[in-house]
Order: structure tokens, then sequence, then C-alpha cells
């Protein structure tokens, strides 16, 4: 048990941890947020009751998400100070603006927003309520843009040099718009979506299924059908994109995403191994059932692209092979189930069986969606282990080495307490969460709910 | 301006600023969470937390923004001064989130009595954090260059106690004033005997702070008068100003006015943050760590100016907005 009593590794794990629970919760309101304005748009337009219903029901799930999301996400910014200070001195002039600007920008602008799309129907009239929920979708959505800015920039630090221990910006659009930022925002965004919609897909088929208002969950599972039917091929397209940017950017994460040893000679084509297990000590795989020429096919688009192997990088420089090699097939798995479930979902609509009559005949369907859901978590985590395990050994991919970044003056007794109070913590919060969304969600939308005067047609705004 | 103030200067009262606005706003809620536990009637809980349960989002999120601010601008004290009091930080954190969860959570449920209590002592907490983590800081951290060098438990002293005391009287006489301005009748008494209680509080623990500081000749740095006992006239002048507002504090509320004491909350907290803030500069961290020393380079510190700076105003205008959709007495059960 010798890494309980390595403080680098507690806070790591600590840092891997809160971020894994964290990111759960805005990736579902980045999404749902978007969703939210569309149907109050709806509503606007059509002034259709059922609009308003799903406005009101939704946006209760966006609630108790958010509430969540923000207390587990203050502790993030402040660990960064705390467990990573030589980091944080060294890159805060930039690293730390760019959360500035997060705060300032995109939270605060949530926030302030958040409670009058919540609870100021009566209070403001329906354009200002519009123009709220907007506020609240599009600072959502900004605050992933900036943290993304934050982690591309550790991923593929650009536009500056160190210099005395000092990160010294040379190019200040250059940092902003790291290499990696636009594949991996467009990636992350698009994993947000599809976690909504197969949540709201999910949600809606359950319900279905148990005869709860089917024709008002039908209307939002559809909606979810149709959005998804866009993003999940969609993303399919980015993640490869993106596969084939890391490559360039990155050629030491890929080697070991994919536990590929060997660079392959040219003019042959670099195998991929759909299953392997590394023996890091030999250099070699125990076993490995690969595909000739897939893994140039995958990372450079050619059969005989060449592929650096881990032997090109010293072994000081490695990541890790295990985690990133499993968390990523995990994803693509994902990935792959979530498109053919969307086939499946197209293909039974258009043969006509989307009516609220026929629930029960498509209860695998809706049951598929519902492991979907669970899938596109699932999905979004195994990414982030893929992308920040593959990064290592360096914190700032090679500028600052993870152990040349952490607090000094920390000891394992610090970290490990404050991490057994996180585990705590969290375990508390997520099951206050389940408790809450299961109750919300046994609770239904409330089908004879009215909207305040000034929101109905024929009145003006109050 | 570059003449006349340095761009670490002005970052260092654009801090000072974000504090105050933070101490302010997030201490009525916190005063509220406080207020709960001596609060009986569940239906006068409800009505309290429903004064602030538009507002105390964004009033937090100063909190956020002022670590962000810290980290861009003063990159040295984020990396050092958090790491080195990482367990009451570490504590903060987890008594906000037991303050946020407890409030949001109770909205949702019927019987009331685990969430207020939940949201009751998570706000004493976050007051206990704020107390030791000012202190600490304030009286004075072992730094060898950017190494700390002083102990696990340093932020332990009579003096963070001292501080820690004002607060819990402080916030709980914002959350009074807050509530004369957001009730009414039985409610609006109380809030006036608490305003009362916790103000005489607030302003006796200020006076047993700053003579402590005045006797204990290593805190003169705070008040003027750098290794040396005793008080400034320029610290003397701006504390007298800061109690002559808690004397209108009280004045106001004697005479039943409900928008005046919250505004003299304001002020009084302003002058006694000029007081120590004009004292301390340019120390960010007593004794050796200046704003000049901890700054990120002049070139992003002008960058990060012109875009928080500017965001500022747009972030103020939306939050007074907010509370401007949320004015008015808080009514019970009022839902949508």
């Amino acid at each position: 048990m010798d890494y309980l009593t390595d403080p680098l590794l507690l806070s790591r794990l600590q840092f891997a941890l809160t971020t894994a629970f964290h990111i759960t919760f805005p990736t579902l309101t980045i999404g749902l947020g978007v969703y939210l304005v569309f149907i109050e748009y709806l509503w606007l337009k059509t002034h259709d009751l059922v609009y308003f219903r799903q406005f009101r029901f939704w946006s209760g799930l966006f609630a108790v998400n958010f509430a969540v999301g923000v207390v587990s996400g203050i502790p993030l910014e402040f660990q960064f100070g705390a467990n990573w200070g030589p980091f944080s001195a060294t890159v805060g002039n930039f690293f730390g603006q760019i959360l500035g600007f997060e705060g300032t920008m995109a939270f605060m602008l949530e926030s302030a927003f958040l409670y009058i799309m919540l609870f100021g129907w009566k209070r403001v009239g329906p354009r200002m309520h519009f123009f709220a929920t907007i506020m609240v979708a599009f600072a959502a959505s900004l605050s992933a843009f900036w943290i993304l800015v934050a982690n591309s920039w550790m991923q593929t630090p650009s536009g500056g040099h160190v210099a005395n221990g000092i990160f010294v910006v040379d190019d200040y659009l250059a940092a902003v718009f790291s290499p990696d930022l636009p594949l991996a925002f467009t990636h992350m965004y698009l994993a947000c979506l599809s976690v909504s919609l197969f949540v709201i897909g999910a949600v809606s088929g359950v319900n279905i299924l148990l005869g709860r208002h089917p024709a008002f969950f039908l209307r939002s599972f559809k909606f979810a059908a149709v959005a998804a039917l866009v993003v999940t091929p969609l993303q399919a397209f980015v993640g490869d994109l993106n596969g084939q940017e890391i490559g360039r950017l990155q050629p030491a994460k890929v080697a070991a995403i994919e536990s590929h040893w060997d660079t392959n000679k040219p003019g042959e084509g670099a195998a991929w191994n759909m299953l392997a297990w590394p023996d890091p000590a030999n250099e070699r795989n125990y076993f490995e059932i690969s595909i000739p020429y897939a893994l140039s096919l995958l990372i450079t688009h050619s059969p005989t692209g060449i592929v650096p192997g881990l032997k090109d990088f010293p072994r000081q420089d490695r990541p890790p092979i295990v985690l990133p090699f499993y968390s990523f097939r995990l994803m693509v798995g994902v990935g792959g189930m979530m498109v053919a479930v969307m086939a499946w979902t197209l293909w039974w609509w258009r043969r006509g069986r989307l009516t609220p009559g026929r629930a029960a005949e498509n209860k695998p369907l809706y049951l598929a969606w519902v492991l979907m859901a669970a899938g596109a978590y699932l999905a979004v985590v195994m990414g982030w282990v893929t992308r920040e395990v593959g990064r290592q050994p360096w914190l700032v991919y090679g500028l600052i080495r993870t152990e040349g970044g952490h607090s000094a003056n920390l000891s394992a007794t610090e970290v490990g307490l404050s991490l057994a109070g996180f585990i705590a913590a969290y375990t508390l919060l997520g099951a206050a969460f389940l408790f809450f969304m299961g109750r919300l969600l046994r609770k239904g939308p409330n089908m004879d709910e009215m909207p305040p005067a000034g929101h109905l047609p024929g009145r003006t705004a109050g | 301006m570059d003449a006349f103030m340095t761009l670490a200067d002005v970052w260092y009262w654009i801090l000072a600023f974000l504090l105050w606005l933070y101490v302010f706003t997030d201490g009525f809620d916190l005063g509220i969470g406080i207020l709960c536990l001596l609060e009986k009637s569940e239906a006068r809980q409800s009505v309290m937390i429903e004064t602030i349960e538009g507002v105390w989002h964004a009033n937090q999120t100063w909190l956020v923004m002022l670590g962000g601010v810290l980290f861009g601008a003063f990159p040295l004290v984020y990396g050092t001064v958090l790491a080195a009091l990482y367990l009451p930080a570490g504590f903060l954190l987890f008594a906000l989130m037991a303050r946020g969860i407890g409030i949001e959570y109770r909205a949702e449920v019927a019987d009331k009595r685990f969430w207020t209590r939940t949201f009751g002592w998570g706000s004493v907490a976050v007051t206990v954090a704020h107390g030791i983590l000012l202190g600490a800081i304030l009286q004075g951290m072992a730094f060898d260059g950017l190494r700390y060098v002083g102990g696990v438990f340093d932020w332990f002293s009579p003096f963070t106690i001292l501080v820690t005391a004002t607060l819990l009287c402080l916030y709980p006489m914002f959350a009074a004033a807050w509530l004369v301005l957001k009730t009414e009748g039985g409610l609006q008494d109380a809030a006036r005997l608490w305003g009362l209680r916790f103000g005489s509080g607030a302003v006796g623990c200020l006076v047993l702070l700053v003579g402590y500081i005045a006797l204990d000749g290593r805190l003169g740095h705070l008040v003027g008068r750098p290794g040396a006992s005793g008080l400034s006239p320029a610290f003397i002048l701006l504390l007298v100003v800061a109690v002559l507002n808690a004397a209108l504090y009280f004045r106001a509320l004697g005479k039943g006015w409900e928008r005046r004491p919250l505004m003299y909350c304001a002020s009084m907290l302003f002058f006694v943050f000029l007081a120590f803030g004009t004292s301390l500069f340019p120390m960010i961290v007593p004794p050796g760590v200046t704003a000049a020393i901890a700054a990120s380079p002049e070139p992003m510190l002008r960058i990060m100016l012109y875009v928080i700076g500017g965001f500022m105003p747009v972030v103020l205008f939306y939050n007074a907005y907010q509370y401007r959709v949320f004015r008015g007495k808080a009514v019970p059960e009022d839902e949508v």
C-alpha cells in the first residue's frame, strides 16, 4: 500500500475523482439548456401548453443538476492552488486568467439568470424570460468553451515559453486557441448534447412504457431521437478527426491508447490492437488481437501511414497504457452502440411504431435508450480518462511534469484527509442527487399547471 | 495610469473590491443560514430562505470570480497560500457544499428540518472557514521565497479566533438588515432585534480585534504601524467612520427604516476594508509578499484588465437587474 503514502498520487486521485464526478452534471445542463431554449421558443411560437409544461418539467431536472454541478465544481478551481501550487504559480498568469474569464463571463451569467428562468415566470414578461433562458444556455456553453481552452492548452501548450519558472505568453491568441482546442471543444460539446438527448429520450421512454403521459413524453422522445440522429454520427466523425489530430499532436498518447510499441516500417501498415494486455517492463504485449493496417488507417487515413510506437519515446516520457487503452475502447464502444440504437430508432419510427398505443411493443427500444443514457455518461468519463491519463507524465504537455507541479509542502495525511472527505461528501451528494432526481421523475410533469398571466396569448406582459 | 499606479496595484484594489462584494452579499446569505438556526418557526425559516433564493447563487459566484482573478493576477499567491492553508481551505469547500446543497434541496422536501440544519450549520462552517482563512493570511504567513515554512496549524491563533467571532456576528448583522428590507410583520420585528444584538456583537468584536492588534506588536502591519504596537492615525480615522456607520445602522433600525440598515452594513464594511486595505497595501500576504512580487507579467495583467474590466459593468448590471426582478417583500409559497 505504498501508494497511499504518496501525496502526489493522492492529489492526482483526488483531482481525478472530483473532476469525474463533477463533469457528469454540467454535461447534462449544457445540453438540457439548449433543449430548454428550443422548447421555450416553440412555446412562444405556438402557445401550445404542452411546451410550457415540457419547459417546467425539464427545467426542474436542470435545477437539480445545476445545484450539484456547482457545489461539486467549486472545489476544482481551488484544488489548482491547493494541490498544484507550483503549476498554478508557473502558469497562473495565463491559465488562471482563463479560469477568471470563465467565472466572470460565463458562470456569473448562468447563476444570475438561472433563477429568473426558474422562479421568474411571474416576475418578468415572456421576452425577458426567453432571454434569461437563452443566457443560461449560452453561459453554460461558454463555460465549457473556457474550460476547454484551459484544458486544451495543457494538452498542446502553445503561444509561449517557460522562463525563470514562469510561463511567458508570446502570442496570446495562439495560447487561447491552442491546436487541440477546436476539435476537443467540438467533441466535448457534442458529448454534452448526446448525454442530454439520451437522458431526455430515456426518461421519456420509461414514462411512455409506464403509460404516464405518453403523448407528452412521445413529444420529447421524438425530439431527442431526431436530434440524436444528427449528433451521434457527427460525434463519430469528429471523434475520428480528433484521433488523427491527437496522432499528430501527442503521438505518445496515441501509442499508449493503442498499446503500440514498434513504429511501423515505411511501406508497411501499423496493426491495430483491438484487445491487448501491455507488458511495459519488456516493451511488448502479453497478448494482442490485432487487425493489420488498421491503426495506420485510423490515425493517418493511409494503410501504410507511419504511426510512432512507444519505443520511440524515452521510458520516462511514456504515459500509462492499461488505463487509456481500455477507457478509450469503452468510449468508442459506447459511441458505436449509440449509432446502432439511432439506426434502430429510425427504423421503428419509419415503420410507424412510435405511437402512444404501441408503447409495450417498443419496450426493448426504450430500454436500449436507458442503457445508452448510462453509457453516454460512461463514455464522457472514459473519454476524459483517456485524454488526461494519456497526457501523463506531463501536467502541461512537454512543459511541466506532473510531479513538478505538485505542492511540495503537502503531506500524505493532509491529502488523504481531504480525499477521504471528498469521497464521503460526494457519495452523500450523489445519493441526495439520485434521491431528488428519482422524486422529480416519479412526480412527473404537472399537467394542470398554467403559465402566469402575461405569458398567455392575448394579454400583455406584466 | 501606470505612472500613478502600477497594474499590479490596480488588480490589488479590484481584488479588494471583489472581496468586499463577496463578503457583503454572501455575508447576508450566510447570516440567513445562521439566523435560521435561531428561528424556531419553520414557516418563518422558509420566508427567510426565500428572500435569498433568487440571489444567493450569484452572490456565491463572486467567490468563484475572486478565485479566478487571484489565480490570474497573482498566481504566486494562489499557488502558495492555498497549499499552505490546505486544511482550512478544504474545510471551506466542504462547508460551501453543505450550505449550497442544504438550501437547494430544502426546497424540494416536505420535512425540511434536516436540510434546514444542513444549510444553517453549513453557513456557520463557511463563516468559520472565512474567519480562519482571512485571519491566517492577515496575521502573516511564513514563506521562504515561495516555499511555505510555517506549520500545518499556524492558522489556529487567538487572532484568527477573534476574526472568526467577528464574522459570526457580522454576517447575521447583515442578514438582519436584509430581512428588514425583504420581510414584514413579526419576522421583520424579529430581524430588528437580531440586528441590534448581532450588530452590537459585531462592533464589540471589531473593537476587541483592533485592541488586540494594537497591543500585540507583531500585527502592526494591519493597522499602519509595521512591527510596532498602536494604531496609525489614518487607520483610527477610517475605523471611526466604520463605527459611525454602525451607529447609523442602529439608528436606522430604531427609526423603522427598511432600506438604510442594509446600506449602512455595506458602507461600514467598506470602511473596515479601506482601513485594513490601505494599511496592508501593497502587501498582499504579509509580511513579505507584495502585489508587485506576486503579480503576473504586465502584458497579461493588461489583457485581463481590458477583458474583466470591460465585463465588470455588464456583470454588475445584470446582478442589479436580478435583484430588481426579485425585489419586494418575500411572500410565502411564491413558486413560479
